[in-house]
């Protein structure tokens, strides 16, 4: 199951409420050293470190290798490969229209519940909570006894086969883009932005894509960035109905040439950690990210 | 002074009235996704699950494992497996997160919210084999123990386990618990704790009667969040596993891809309970989350 | 013996100084202000006598006793943050309570103080409602409550007025006074708001980056300012240049017009000083009125009327009679003059009105303190009273 990450909120300022800050305080006496990072703190931070990049580390040492010594050569044949190219290729397909389908509709869908019918809300958010506790095994059976293979609507040998997937993925990160766009929108004032929009001439889709668009780059950002990866890296949809993508090609290969199989583990999570970079740079570039409180300040 | 010119009000009320009905249009394609790929799909379950498989007739046979639930052992081991990774993933994590928060500063923050951001979604099949290029019969730390003398396997740890998937799924669960965490402790307030200090609280009475009864909701609504993905998880499993450990995802996977074992039926009872499961942590977790922010965001 | 000291206090964070030699004597139950910008330093002072930060140099004493390395839940004081800090997850009742648990004092005699605090802060009626309950003033009053129900030998309060609606602001800083005052505890109050500190005050403290630019009473602040921050920073102050012709008798030089001015003794001859008088010291007179004996006189065109409520503020941009005198080369010269509202139509805007000094009354100040002034605060063009 690939676990979607949810993004935190706006954050207000630090604290330790565990050992150390008197203690350093006292210490540091007469030096004005009050604020540095607790040992403990960057202990903690060290082993996690190190937790987390072993198997990484694992992967790369058994990958790049032949079993006796140091070679890149798993790494060449699995990129060479015809499956991996094939399969790397339908995934990022599949990835970039679902993230785009998701903007293009869950914006301008939470823009206007939250504008014009706030009474949608509770419907429209129970709906996109409802996903969440439907996980992908669950969806994935009712999504195959309504088209699937033994399904009275067989999608999966027509030529509308895509769309299966595509909307079972939309479904799926509907929780996380829902939300990330929404709280950005929240987080705006955008009543006031529409009615200052209106006031100056500007028609609805003009106002939306003009001024509310901008306003909400970093929700979008956020939401691309959820849709993106949790759609590269999906498994159960895939596999239990038949679509050849990325995650499905990584299973078979691992199990027939391992060392080629792991090294392409490793170009896997390099291309979900290029995602997660990528995205968060172009989130701290674009002009208005600053999440803008609502309210006096 | 010059006044300045008034401007014409922004529509009229039956422009509006119009502009309500085009509005709602544009909500249409959402409502088209949401109804074929996601209501039409559990409608789909629910009825399924009423009927038998091969009759096809209305039936409560599917449900007979409500009866005794924990006998099932799918249930049982699924149980096991998700408390365990979401106590070993909350704890883990909750530490991880304050260390976070009492670094202070702002570049260890963020690059420990996009460091666990990568890491949170580095489940599923990838996580799977680097797990097994790690802790397998010859992974590398395996090996490194066996070399300082400790041997895994003969003490009867085998990866291909509930025990091994609990070890896997918390590589996930940590991250994912810092993520959730991280507000809520940055949302601690200083003065919190300065007031209780120079009121004359030591470090623990301040935990004790602040911190603490302020970060139960958060954290319980977190561990909930653990648990609901721990239990739903398919695919570590299954990569991990080749479908041979015996947890809820994977018998409803053997259920509708089985050539024997075929009772769409019994995977949507079975699909049934699971989202029930879910369900009852999500909406505990809607629950807590609301108490929360009344605490948390003045 | 004093209630507290701060002795040669100086505190830098990193590269920035915050307070630098800070020395000040707080007599038992006096009420005293540190007022000041941000940035000032008043915080971080107070915050040192709390014991959440350490000074680099220096000692906090109270009673006669060194407490500077004694942790904040030692010290026995009582602190309001700015923001009330209410524990989120107590009632009000439970809140002021809190210090009194941590002590284990009996359940009786913290029943008996809580119901006698409510009352006496008119709580009583929301003494189970939560914090995220209650209104910005009660819970402020929550917060003052909690912090004396200790029974603190001293009182801190940082800013506590300063997230209250400016209605409430009124009604609740009357009431620290009072409290105060019944209590007797001996309180610092850290404030940017000078009414506020001026208003209920024994003496005030003006900060300025990071050191103290003056103590006083309020009436000594207002009225009698020793340095030029103090007098810009402190209501709206009037500085006209004059040369001192003679710094021995007090004698000032303006326009070609010599004035005893008894503020100016003791200044430089030849220096070039500063005439402070408040707004509301100036009369204007008919334009045609002679200079009075002894005095100063100055004519100007009312550029602007500021209606301020029971007063107006007329601008006056200064008419010169010459223009060879070397201060006339100086920016064009600007008058506040404060007059009753209900006089302000007899000097409609573009009018001339001429407005006579009482420079017999006023401080002078010379124009080398120039270099301690903030900038745009002091300059010959008077600003509008801080809000």
């Amino acid at each position: 199951m690939s676990s979607p990450s949810i993004t935190g909120e706006a954050t207000e300022e630090a604290i330790a409420i565990l050992p150390g800050v008197h203690a350093r305080e006292k210490a540091a006496r007469r030096t004005g050293h009050a604020r540095r990072t607790p040992v403990w703190a960057i202990l903690v931070l060290l082993v996690s470190a190190v937790y987390f990049l072993l198997p990484l580390y694992a992967t790369a040492a058994f990958g790049f290798s032949t079993g006796k010594h140091f070679t890149l050569q798993p790494l060449w044949d699995g990129l060479g490969d015809d499956g991996f190219h094939t399969s790397l290729w339908l995934s990022l397909l599949y990835s970039v229209v679902t993230t785009i389908l998701a903007l293009a509709v869950v914006a301008p869908t939470a823009y206007l519940v939250e504008l014009r019918f706030p009474r949608l809300r509770a419907t429209v958010e129970f709906l996109t909570i409802l996903p969440f506790v439907i996980p992908p095994i669950v969806l994935v059976v009712g999504l195959s006894s309504m088209y699937g293979i033994n399904s009275p609507v067989n999608l999966i040998a027509s030529s509308l086969a895509p769309v299966l997937l595509i909307g079972g993925y939309f479904v799926l990160t509907l929780p996380f883009t829902f939300r990330a766009v929404d709280n950005a929108l929240r987080a705006v004032d955008v009543k006031m932005l529409s009615e200052a929009s209106a006031s100056l001439g500007a028609g609805p889709l003009r106002t939306f894509i003009r001024v509310i668009v901008p306003s909400i780059s970093l929700g979008l950002v956020s939401a691309a960035l959820l849709a993106f990866t949790t759609a590269m890296g999906e498994f159960t949809l895939a596999a239990l109905l038949g679509y050849p993508t990325f995650p499905v090609y990584l299973l078979n290969v691992n199990g027939f040439q391992p060392r080629m199989g792991e090294a392409l583990v490793l170009v896997s999570f390099l291309i979900t950690w290029a995602g997660v970079i990528a995205l968060a740079a172009v989130a701290r570039r674009t002009p208005g990210t600053q999440v803008v409180r609502g309210g006096p300040m | 002074m010059r006044s300045l010119t008034a401007r014409t009000p922004a529509g009229a009320p039956t422009a509006a009235r119009s502009r309500g009905g085009r509005a709602a249009l544009a909500l249409l394609p959402f409502g088209v996704l949401i109804t074929l790929f996601l209501l039409v799909p559990t409608v789909s379950l629910v009825w399924g699950s009423f009927h038998d498989s091969r009759t096809g007739a209305f039936t409560f046979v599917n449900y007979s494992y409500l009866e005794h639930p924990l006998d099932l052992v799918p249930f049982a081991n699924s149980l096991e497996l998700s408390l365990a990774s979401t106590i070993l993933g909350g704890l883990v994590g909750l530490l991880i997160a304050q260390a976070i928060v009492s670094s202070r500063r702002p570049f260890i923050q963020e690059i420990a919210t996009t460091f666990s951001s990568v890491a949170a979604n580095f489940a599923g099949v990838p996580l799977a084999f680097a797990f097994i290029a790690t802790l397998g019969v010859n992974g590398l730390l395996t090996r490194t123990l066996l070399g300082a003398g400790i041997d895994l396997y003969s003490g009867g740890f085998k990866l291909y386990s509930v025990l091994g998937l609990t070890v896997v799924y918390a590589y996930w669960e940590i991250p994912l618990m810092v993520l959730v965490m991280l507000p809520p402790l940055q949302a601690m307030k200083p003065a919190w704790r300065e007031a209780a200090e120079i009121l004359g609280a030591s470090r623990w009475q301040y935990l004790r009667s602040v911190a603490i009864p302020i970060l139960m909701t958060p954290f319980i609504s977190s561990m909930l969040l653990l648990y609901a993905n721990a239990f739903g998880a398919y695919a570590t499993a299954y990569a991990l596993t080749s479908g041979f450990v015996s947890i809820v995802p994977i018998e409803i996977s053997n259920l509708i891809n089985g050539d024997v074992n075929y009772d769409p039926g019994l995977a949507d009872a079975l699909a049934i309970g699971l989202a029930v499961i879910m369900a009852v942590c999500i909406g505990g977790r809607a629950i807590l989350e609301r108490r929360s922010t009344r605490w948390l965001s003045r | 013996m004093s209630r507290l000291e701060l002795i040669d206090i100086n505190k830098r964070f990193g590269g920035q100084v915050a307070v630098s030699d800070f020395n000040l004597t707080v007599e038992d139950g006096e009420l005293v202000s540190f007022l000041g910008p941000s940035g000032c330093g008043k915080t971080t002072t107070l915050r040192i006598t709390a014991g959440f930060e350490s000074p680099d140099t220096g000692a906090v004493m109270v009673d006669g006793v060194d407490i500077t390395d004694l942790p904040p839940n030692k010290r026995g004081m009582g602190m309001v943050f700015q923001g009330y800090a209410l524990f989120p997850n107590m009632t009000a009742a439970e809140n002021v309570e809190f210090g009194l648990v941590v002590r284990n004092r009996p359940i009786a005699e913290r029943r008996a103080r809580i119901a006698e605090l409510l009352e006496l802060f008119g709580l009583a009626h929301v003494s189970t409602s939560y914090p995220h309950q209650m209104s910005g003033g009660q819970q402020q009053r929550v917060a003052l409550a909690r912090a004396v129900a200790i029974e603190p030998g001293v009182l801190l309060l940082d800013e506590p007025l300063s997230a209250v609606d400016a209605k409430v602001r009124e009604e609740l800083r009357t009431e620290i006074r009072r409290m105060v005052t019944q209590l007797g505890v001996t309180t610092i109050l850290v404030t940017h708001d000078q009414s506020e500190a001026l208003s209920i005050s024994d003496r005030v403290v003006v900060m300025n980056r990071g050191a103290i630019e003056e103590v006083g009473t309020p009436a000594q602040i207002y009225a009698e300012p020793r340095s030029a921050f103090t007098a810009g920073f402190i209501g709206a102050m009037n500085e006209i240049p004059v040369r001192v012709i003679s710094g021995a008798l007090g004698l000032v030089e303006r326009d070609g017009r010599r004035v005893a001015a008894p503020g100016a003794v003791g200044l430089l001859d030849g220096d070039l000083a500063l005439l402070l008088v408040r707004p509301e010291l100036l009369e204007p007179l008919a334009s045609s009125v002679a200079a009075l004996n002894g005095d100063l006189t100055m004519t100007g065109n009312v550029e602007v009327q500021t209606f301020l409520g029971a007063t107006t503020r007329l601008l006056l941009r200064e008419v010169r009679a010459r223009t060879d005198d070397p201060m006339a080369m100086s920016s064009t010269r600007r008058l506040a003059v404060d007059v009753p509202s209900a006089n302000a139509g007899r000097w409609p805007a573009g009018s001339e009105i001429a407005v006579r000094i009482p420079v017999g009354a006023s401080r002078v100040i010379s124009d080398r303190s120039a270099a301690s002034r903030q900038v745009g605060t002091t300059s010959s063009y008077p600003v509008a009273p801080n809000a």
